[in-house]
C-alpha cells in the first residue's frame, strides 16, 4: 500500500475491500514511528484511539454506511482541542493540558469519520514562520531536514508531504497554513474568516485566526474543507453561509496579477510562477494585471494587529485555571508573573510586549487604531481588483525554505517571510497554496487568492491546474517507498 | 525604547525579565517598532478603523442555557483546587 494516495483512492479501496481503516491506520502510524524521530512533526501520537476509531469505521464501511472521511486518518494541529488527549499548542504553558471538550473543527471531522492519529508540533500559540519556537523542539522540512518546513503550521504540512498522514488541520493568521505549505510542497487552504469554526482552536490573533486543510491535493483541500466548516453558534464570527461546492470549472476566469509583488522576486522562483501562470493561461483563463497599492505595508499592520490581539487573547494563562503554574508563589502577582515567564517562550513574549505596548495609553492611536485604518485600505485593494477580477495570482514566499537556525536571530526578518500571505488575512479573504515547481530541489508554491466565501472558485482552478500538471504528486524521495 | 517604557510594559503584560536581559529586549522591540513605523506612511484622514474583515450581521442564537460540561470537568484540568474552588495565594493577609 502507497503512502501517498488520493482521497477518492482511499475511498475506492476501502469501499472495494482492497484495504481498511485498520490496515490504513497501520500503515501510517508505522510511518509516523519510523520517520518521526527524523521530523519531529508530531508531539503527541495515539494509536489505542485511533485504532479504535478504524475498528468503528470497517464496521460502519461493512454496514454500506457513507461518510465523507469515514476510515480515513488524520492530524490535527495542536491548538484544535481534542477531548481527551493533549492540546499544547507547541508552549511549555500547555504542556500537561488535557482539554475537556473538542473544537468545533475535531468534532465535525470525526463526524465526517476520519480517524485521529495524532497532533502536530507547531511554532508556540502559532506565533512563527519556521516552527523553531516550539517549545517540542524544532520541526524538519521533508525535502531537506536541515531547513525548516515554514510555521506555524509547519508539523502538520511536514507531516502531509513526508506521507506520515494523507491529510492534516492547519490554522492560519498570516500565513501559517500556506507558507509552510510552500516550504513543503503540499497544498493547503486558508479559507475565508467565519468559514471554520473557531471555538476551541486557541486563540493567537482573534481577526485574523482561520482553521484550514493541509493534503496532497486542492481536490482532497476541497474534501477536508467540506468536512471542517460549517455555521456555530458556539463561535460569534461564524458565518451562516452555503456550504463550499466545487464543481467543474466550465467558464473561463479574469486572474488578477499585481506585478509589483513579484519586481523583487528571486529569479528562479519567478520563472515557476511563470510556468503555473502560462498552464492557466492555457486552460483559458487571462491574466490582467491589478495593483494592491497597500501592500507593502500589510506586513507591519499585520503585526500591530495581532501583536496587540495576542495579547489579550495570551492574558487567560495566569497559573490558575489550567496550564503551567509557578511553583510557591508568594503572592498572586507573583503567581501570575512566573507563571507566564516560565510558560512562554521568547516569541509569545516579544508578540505580547508589542501588542501591550500598541494598546497603551498614548500609543493606542498611533499604533492600533492606525494599524485598523490601514487595514480598511488593504481589504477595499482586494475589493477594488475583485470588480475587475476572479481570482489573483500571487507567489505564497520570497525565497524557497531556508536553513534552521538560519533566521532566529533577526525576529524581523523572519516577520517579512510571509509578506504575500498578509495581505489577504488582514481582507479575511479565502487563498489557496499549491506547487508549481522547485528550486534547488526545492518546493516552490504559489497562491491563488478569492473572493470572500468563494473558495470553491479557487479550488475548482487549481484542481483544473492539477490536472493538468504532477507538482503535487512530487514527494521527497526518502519517504517515498511503501513500505514500512 | 527607554527602561521605564520596558518596564511598564512588562508589568501591564505580567511578565518578568531577569535585568541583564532588558536591554536586548529594548533593542528587538526597537527594531520591531522601526519595522512597524512603515504603516505610519499612509495616509488614513477620514478612514474608519477595521476591527473584523468581512462583513456580515452579527448573527444572533436563541437565548436558551445549556449545561454542556460541568464544574467538575473543567476544574480537573486545573493546576489547584479545593472544594470547587480554585486555589490562588492568600490575597488579604491580617495586618
Amino acid at each position: 500500500m502507497k503512502p501517498y494516495q488520493s482521497l477518492s483512492q482511499i475511498r475506492s479501496d476501502l469501499n472495494a475491500r482492497k484495504t481498511c481503516a485498520v490496515e490504513l491506520t497501520q500503515l501510517y502510524l508505522d510511518r509516523i514511528q519510523k520517520y518521526n524521530d527524523q521530523l519531529n512533526c508530531f508531539i503527541s501520537v495515539h494509536p489505542e484511539q485511533a485504532f479504535a476509531a478504524a475498528r468503528n469505521a470497517d464496521q460502519c464501511i461493512r454496514q454500506g454506511i457513507s461518510k465523507p472521511l469515514l476510515g480515513i486518518p488524520i492530524a490535527h494541529k495542536d491548538l484544535f482541542c481534542t477531548k481527551g488527549l493533549p492540546t499544547t499548542c507547541g508552549s511549555k504553558m500547555l504542556q500537561n493540558f488535557v482539554s475537556p471538550y473538542d473544537s468545533t473543527v475535531v468534532s465535525n471531522i470525526r463526524n465526517a469519520g476520519a480517524i485521529t492519529l495524532g497532533k502536530t508540533n507547531m511554532d508556540e500559540f502559532a506565533m512563527g514562520s519556521s516552527n523553531e519556537t516550539s517549545y517540542f523542539g524544532v520541526v524538519a522540512n521533508p525535502w531537506d531536514t536541515s531547513r525548516s518546513p515554514g510555521g506555524s503550521s509547519g508539523g502538520s504540512a511536514s507531516a502531509v508531504a513526508a506521507g506520515l498522514v494523507p491529510l492534516a488541520t492547519g490554522s492560519d493568521t498570516g500565513g501559517s497554513i500556506r507558507q509552510p505549505c510552500g516550504f513543503c510542497g503540499t497544498t493547503g487552504l486558508k479559507p475565508t474568516y467565519g468559514r471554520v469554526s473557531r471555538f476551541g482552536m486557541i486563540a493567537f490573533a482573534s481577526s485574523l485566526d482561520q482553521g484550514g486543510p493541509i493534503a496532497n491535493s486542492a481536490a482532497d483541500c476541497a474534501t477536508l474543507l467540506q468536512a471542517m466548516e460549517g455555521y456555530d453558534p458556539r463561535d460569534s464570527t461564524s458565518a451562516n453561509v452555503a456550504a463550499t461546492n466545487c464543481g467543474d470549472l466550465n467558464r473561463k476566469l479574469k486572474i488578477g496579477l499585481p506585478t509589483h509583488l513579484f519586481k523583487d522576486l528571486d529569479g528562479e522562483i519567478a520563472q515557476n510562477l511563470d510556468t503555473a501562470k502560462a498552464e492557466l493561461t492555457y486552460c483559458g483563463h487571462e491574466f490582467v494585471e491589478i495593483e494592491l497599492p497597500h501592500s507593502d505595508v500589510a506586513s507591519a499592520t499585520y503585526y500591530v494587529i495581532s501583536g496587540a490581539e495576542a495579547s489579550a487573547n495570551l492574558s487567560r494563562y495566569d497559573g490558575v485555571r489550567y496550564g503551567h503554574r509557578a511553583e510557591s508563589p508568594v503572592d498572586l502577582n507573583d503567581l501570575y508573573r512566573r507563571s507566564r515567564s516560565e510558560g512562554f517562550g521568547a516569541e509569545v513574549k516579544r508578540r505580547i510586549l508589542t501588542g501591550t505596548f500598541a494598546l497603551s495609553v498614548g500609543y493606542f492611536d498611533a499604533y492600533y487604531l492606525k494599524a485598523q485604518k490601514v487595514r480598511r485600505l488593504i481589504r477595499q485593494d482586494f475589493l477594488d481588483a475583485f470588480e475587475s477580477v476572479d481570482l489573483i495570482f500571487t507567489p505564497v514566499t520570497p525565497t524557497t525554505a531556508f536553513e534552521l537556525g538560519s533566521l532566529t536571530d533577526n525576529p524581523v526578518e523572519m516577520y517579512q517571510q510571509d509578506l504575500y500571505t498578509i495581505p489577504a488575512s488582514l481582507a479575511g479573504l479565502p487563498a489557496l497554496s499549491l506547487p508549481c515547481g522547485f528550486k534547488d530541489g526545492l518546493p516552490v508554491n504559489f497562491q491563488l487568492i478569492g473572493r470572500h466565501f468563494d473558495e470553491a472558485t479557487i479550488l475548482s482552478a487549481a484542481q483544473q491546474y492539477q490536472g493538468r500538471t504532477s507538482w503535487h504528486e512530487s514527494h521527497p524521495t526518502i519517504f517515498e517507498s511503501s513500505d514500512s | 525604547m527607554d527602561t521605564q517604557t520596558i518596564e511598564k510594559l512588562l508589568t501591564l503584560s505580567q511578565i518578568q525579565l531577569e535585568e541583564a536581559d532588558r536591554d536586548a529586549l529594548a533593542k528587538e522591540l526597537d527594531k520591531i517598532l522601526a519595522f512597524i513605523e512603515d504603516m505610519q506612511s499612509i495616509d488614513t484622514e477620514n478612514i474608519l478603523p477595521l476591527a473584523h474583515p468581512v462583513d456580515i450581521d452579527q448573527p444572533m442564537r436563541e437565548d436558551k442555557a445549556v449545561l454542556e460540561i460541568n464544574r467538575t470537568v473543567f476544574q480537573d484540568v486545573a493546576p489547584n483546587v479545593q472544594d470547587g474552588y480554585y486555589i490562588v495565594p492568600k490575597v488579604i493577609t491580617a495586618r
